[in-house]
C-alpha cells in the first residue's frame, strides 16, 4: 500500500481526496456558519476545491479561470458587501429552532439522494471518438468560431450587469 | 473500491456535484439574510457547472462544449452576484437590515 | 524513489529558499537605498555594510510574542497571513529562471500567476476584517478597491501581450525574444506603444503589491499600519514576506514579458545571470520609486486607474490588434 502511494498516481489520488474533502467541507461551512464572513470563506474554499476538480477533469484553463473569477472577484465582492452591510454578526436572537432547518435538511437530503441514485444507476453511453483535444487552443477557436454567439451573449449580459450595478449604486447619491 | 483512483470515475464527480447542489438548497432555505441566500445560490451553480464538466470529460464527443458552457455559467454567476449585491446595498440603505423577514412593506 | 519526485522536492526547497532570502535581503536593499536617497547611511553596524542586519531582524521577529487581541475572529485572523503568503510562493513555480531552470513549465503559466494574485485580494480583506479594529477595516476596504481597480489595466495589457506572443507558456514567451531588438518592449512592429504598455504594466504591478506611492493600504502616517495593525511577530512577518514575494513575482513577470527573460541582449551567453540582473534592476527601480514620489490622495489613485490607465490600455489593445492584422 505504501509502495503504490509513493508513485505519482498514488500521490495524485491523495491530492484528489484532499481537494474533494476541501470542496465538501467548504460547502458545509458556507451553509452552516454563524457569521457571514466565515460563510464567505467557506464558499471560497469550496470554489478552490471545485477548481482543483476541474484540473483533474483535464482543463487547467477552466480551473484557473474559476479561481480568477469566482474567488478573486465574486468572493471579494460578497465579502465587501458583508463588511458594508452587516456590522453585527450572528443570527438574530430569539429565532426559535423551528421546523425550517429540519425541512431544509430533509429536502436537501432527498435532492442529493435522488440525484446520486439517478447518476449512479444510469448506464451512460460513452462517446466513441473525441472530435478535438479540448485544449485551450480548441476552446479559443470554438469561442470565436462556431460558438461565437455565446461569446457575444455573455458580453451583452456582463455589460447590462455593469450598467445595472452603476444605476443602482447612483441612487444613493441624490 | 480503490480509493486512490477515484478521479478517473464519473460517479465521483456526480456525487460531489449533487452534494454541492443539496448543500446550496439547504442554505437557501435556512439562511435568514439575503447575502446568505446569495452564497447558497453560488453553491448551487457550482454544483451544476461541475456536473457539466464531468460529463464533458467522460462522455462528450466534443470536449470544448462543456468548457464553454462552464465559462458561460461563470460569467452569468459573476453578473448575477454583481447585480444582487447592488440590490442588497440599496435595500440596506432603505431598511437598515438584510434579513429577509424585515422586508415586509408589501405584506398584508 | 522517483527522480521526478526528487526534482519536485528540490525545486520546492529552492523556491522557498529563494523567496525567503529575497524577503530578507530586499529589506536590506530597501533600507540602504532609502538611506542613500535621504543622504544618510543606513544599517552599518551589524556585519560589513550591515549585511547581517536582516538575519538579526529575523531573529528578533521570530522571538516576539504572538499577540492575539480580544474579539478577533480566531480562525480568520490566523488564516489571512497564510492566504497572503501561499499564492505568492506558488506563483514561483512557473517563472523561467533560465531555459531549464523552471519548476514546472505549465502551459497556462501566465494565467496561473494572475489567478493567484487575485486570491491575495481576499487575504487582505479577511486580514482587515478579522482584526476587529476600525482602522484595519477602512484600510482593507481601500486596499481592496485599489487592487481591483488596478487589476483591470494589468489584465488588458497582458491580453495585448498574449495576442502578440500567441502562447501563455512563459518559457516560450522568453524563447521568442532572442536579442535586444526582439525584446517585446522594443517590438514596434507589433505596436508603436510598446514602452507605454510596459509602463502601464509596471505601474499596475506596483499598485497590485500595495507598494508606494500606492501604499494607502498601509499608510504609515494615517492609519497606524493599515490592515496589518493587529498582527505581531510571525503574522506580520508572513504579510511582509508575501509583499516582497509579490514584488519579485511582478518584476519577474515584467522581465519575462517585456525584457527578454533569461536571454542575452546580443544572443551569445543566455543564462540565469541575465534574468537575475534584469530582475534586480527592476526591483531597485521599485525601491527607488518608493522613496522618491509622495503619496497621492485616494481619489487621485483611483482616478489614475479608471480615467487614465484603462482608456490608454484599451486603446493600445485595439491598436495592437490593428497592427497585427495589417502587418
Amino acid at each position: 500500500m505504501t509502495q503504490e502511494l509513493l508513485t505519482p498516481q498514488g500521490l495524485g489520488g491523495l491530492v484528489f481526496l484532499a481537494i474533494g474533502a476541501a470542496t465538501v467541507i467548504g460547502a458545509l461551512i458556507a451553509v452552516n456558519a454563524k457569521s457571514l464572513i466565515r460563510a464567505v470563506t467557506g464558499l471560497c474554499l469550496s470554489l478552490i476545491g471545485v477548481a482543483g476538480l476541474y484540473y483533474f477533469l483535464n482543463s487547467p484553463f477552466l480551473a484557473l479561470m474559476e479561481i480568477l473569477i469566482y474567488v478573486g472577484a465574486v468572493g471579494v465582492a460578497i465579502a465587501f458587501a458583508v463588511m458594508l452591510a452587516e456590522p453585527e454578526q450572528g443570527d438574530k436572537p430569539g429565532r426559535a429552532i423551528g421546523l425550517g432547518p429540519f425541512f431544509g435538511f430533509i429536502g436537501g437530503g432527498m435532492l442529493v439522494w435522488g440525484l446520486v441514485v439517478v447518476g449512479l444507476k444510469t448506464k451512460w453511453p460513452a462517446a466513441a471518438v473525441k472530435i478535438n483535444t479540448g485544449s485551450m487552443l480548441a476552446v479559443g477557436k470554438a469561442l470565436l468560431g462556431s460558438y461565437s454567439m455565446v461569446f457575444e451573449l455573455i458580453s451583452v449580459v456582463l455589460l447590462m450587469a455593469i450598467i445595472g450595478a452603476l444605476a443602482l449604486g447612483r441612487r444613493g447619491r441624490d | 473500491m480503490d480509493i486512490l483512483n477515484l478521479s478517473s470515475h464519473l460517479n465521483t464527480y456526480l456525487v460531489v456535484g449533487a452534494f454541492l447542489f443539496g448543500a446550496g438548497f439547504y442554505g437557501l432555505i435556512n439562511r435568514p439574510t439575503l447575502i446568505g441566500m446569495l452564497i447558497s445560490i453560488e453553491l448551487v451553480m457550482s454544483g451544476a457547472s461541475l456536473n457539466f464538466m464531468a460529463f464533458n470529460h467522460f462522455l462528450a464527443p466534443d470536449p470544448v462544449m462543456g468548457q464553454i458552457f462552464a465559462l458561460f455559467i461563470m460569467g452569468i454567476a459573476a453578473a448575477e452576484a454583481a447585480i444582487a449585491l447592488s440590490i442588497i446595498m440599496a435595500v440596506y440603505r432603505n431598511y437598515k437590515s438584510i434579513a429577509a423577514e424585515d422586508l415586509n412593506d408589501l405584506k398584508g | 524513489m522517483d527522480s521526478e519526485l526528487i526534482r519536485v522536492i528540490a525545486f520546492l526547497v529552492g523556491i522557498i529558499a529563494f523567496a525567503a532570502l529575497n524577503a530578507a535581503y530586499l529589506v536590506w536593499l530597501e533600507r540602504k537605498g532609502a538611506a542613500h536617497i535621504q543622504r544618510r547611511i543606513g544599517p552599518k553596524e551589524v556585519g560589513p555594510f550591515g549585511l547581517l542586519q536582516p538575519m538579526v531582524d529575523g531573529i528578533k521577529l521570530m522571538t516576539k510574542q504572538i499577540l492575539i487581541p480580544d474579539g478577533v475572529d480566531p480562525v480568520l485572523f490566523r488564516l489571512a497571513p497564510i492566504l497572503a503568503m501561499v499564492p505568492a510562493i506558488m506563483s514561483f513555480v512557473t517563472i523561467p529562471f533560465s531555459e531549464t531552470l523552471v519548476a514546472r513549465n505549465i502551459n497556462v503559466g501566465l494565467l496561473m500567476i494572475f489567478a493567484f494574485a487575485s486570491v491575495n485580494v481576499l487575504a487582505l480583506l479577511l486580514g482587515g476584517w478579522a482584526s476587529n479594529n476600525k482602522y484595519a477595516v477602512i484600510s482593507a476596504a481601500r486596499a481592496v478597491s485599489q487592487n481591483i481597480a488596478y487589476e483591470i489595466p494589468m489584465l488588458i495589457t497582458v491580453i495585448t501581450m498574449v495576442m502578440i506572443t500567441g502562447t501563455l507558456n512563459l518559457n516560450e514567451i522568453v524563447a521568442q525574444q532572442p536579442n535586444i531588438s526582439q525584446w517585446y518592449i522594443f517590438r514596434f512592429s507589433a505596436s508603436p506603444l510598446m514602452p507605454v504598455a510596459f509602463l502601464i504594466f509596471f505601474i499596475c504591478s506596483l499598485a497590485e503589491t500595495n507598494r508606494a506611492p500606492f501604499d494607502l493600504g498601509e499608510a504609515e502616517s494615517e492609519l497606524v499600519a493599515g490592515f496589518h495593525t493587529e498582527y505581531s511577530s510571525m503574522g506580520f512577518g508572513l504579510f511582509f514576506m508575501g509583499e516582497y514575494a509579490n514584488i519579485v513575482i511582478g518584476c519577474s513577470l515584467a522581465v519575462v514579458l517585456f525584457l527578454g527573460g533569461w536571454q542575452d541582449p546580443f544572443g551569445l551567453y543566455p543564462g540565469v545571470w541575465w534574468f537575475l540582473l534584469k530582475l534586480y534592476l527592476l526591483i531597485f527601480t521599485v525601491i527607488w520609486i518608493r522613496w522618491t514620489f509622495p503619496r497621492t490622495q485616494f481619489y487621485g489613485l483611483l482616478n489614475l486607474s479608471w480615467k487614465i490607465l484603462i482608456p490608454v490600455s484599451m486603446f493600445n489593445l485595439l491598436l495592437t490588434a490593428g497592427f497585427l492584422k495589417v502587418f
